[in-house]
């Protein structure tokens, strides 16, 4: 089966990449523990927080979020509600399956093609946050960057239902 | 058809789709996408979709959400949890309905716990 194959290999490949997205996003949130820990430890002890933690913290939070969306995608660890679909038969299912992926991969390309489009917005405009004046327009690039690995990983979901509805 | 009917007819899609074993997160993007994209028009739909999910992504309200699990994995991988649960269920455990009483006593004594770091944490901000 060929279809079999192309879904098997294109699985390994971004669950290589998602994974080391994903650890990135770990790695951010370790920091972001310890900068709000260390926000309001300075703020108790000694008065003195530190200045633009909040910003900080939401652009950590952008990055994380969307380093996490692949790598969830990768071990279906999305919430989904299956009491009426997992009664179907199996390529019934897989059928089922396809369609959805295809709708959120849809969903997710133009999120995508925008962010692209909005990042690039920014970088003209120079708009920046407003205590740091840390120029936005990167985190919306990783952003794009983020939801372009889960739209692959999704079109590798893709190719996988189309095998199991395709074969006996 | 009026904003209403769209409205009406979103919510049953919503519903179709969530049931077919789609993410929620998605079905949800994806019909708001969809019925603001037929109401006001698809470029008006794209300009929602750059700007929201940015500002969805990057909100310091949410960030207490990946932090909260964060500190849920601390304590059930540092039995924190576990040794919770087995003191309340060593009180409780021979009474009549014991294993619900020491799982919500556990639920006590975990919130006791958190609300003091909660309070300390996030009572200075105000």
């Amino acid at each position: 089966m060929l279809l079999n194959r192309v879904a098997y290999s294109a699985d390994r490949v971004i669950s290589k990449i998602s994974r080391w997205l994903h650890s990135v996003g770990v790695s951010i949130l370790a920091a972001m523990m310890l900068l709000t820990f260390a926000d309001v430890a300075l703020r108790y002890v000694f008065n003195r927080p530190i200045s633009g933690s909040y910003e900080l913290t939401e652009f950590m939070m952008a990055v994380l979020l969307t380093f996490g969306i692949a790598y969830c995608a990768v071990v279906k660890g999305h919430v989904t509600v299956d009491v009426v679909v997992s009664r179907f038969p199996q390529r019934v299912q897989a059928i089922i399956d396809s369609i959805t992926c295809l709708l959120g991969l849809s969903l997710f390309s133009l999120i995508t093609w925008q962010c692209i489009l909005y990042a690039a917005e920014k970088y003209g405009s120079g708009h920046g946050s407003v205590v740091l004046e840390i120029p936005i327009y990167p985190f919306i690039g990783l952003i794009a960057l983020g939801s372009l690995v889960f739209c692959l990983a999704l079109l590798a979901h893709l190719i996988e239902f189309l095998s199991q509805a395709v074969e006996k | 058809m009026t904003p209403l009917t769209v409205g009406i007819i979103g919510v049953c899609v919503l519903l179709v789709l969530l049931f077919s074993r789609m993410p929620i997160g998605f079905v949800m993007g994806l019909v708001g996408f969809a019925g603001f994209a037929y109401l006001v028009g698809f470029e008006g739909g794209l300009g929602v979709l750059r700007t929201v999910v940015y500002s969805t992504f990057a909100d310091y309200g949410l960030s207490v959400i990946p932090l909260f699990i964060l500190m849920g994995s601390f304590c059930f991988y540092a039995g924190l949890s576990k040794d919770l649960y087995d003191t309340v269920h060593s009180w409780l455990g021979q009474l009549r309905g014991g294993l619900a009483m020491a799982t919500v006593g556990a639920c006590a004594g975990f919130e006791v716990i958190r609300s003091a770091c909660f309070s300390a944490a996030f009572g200075s901000r105000s």
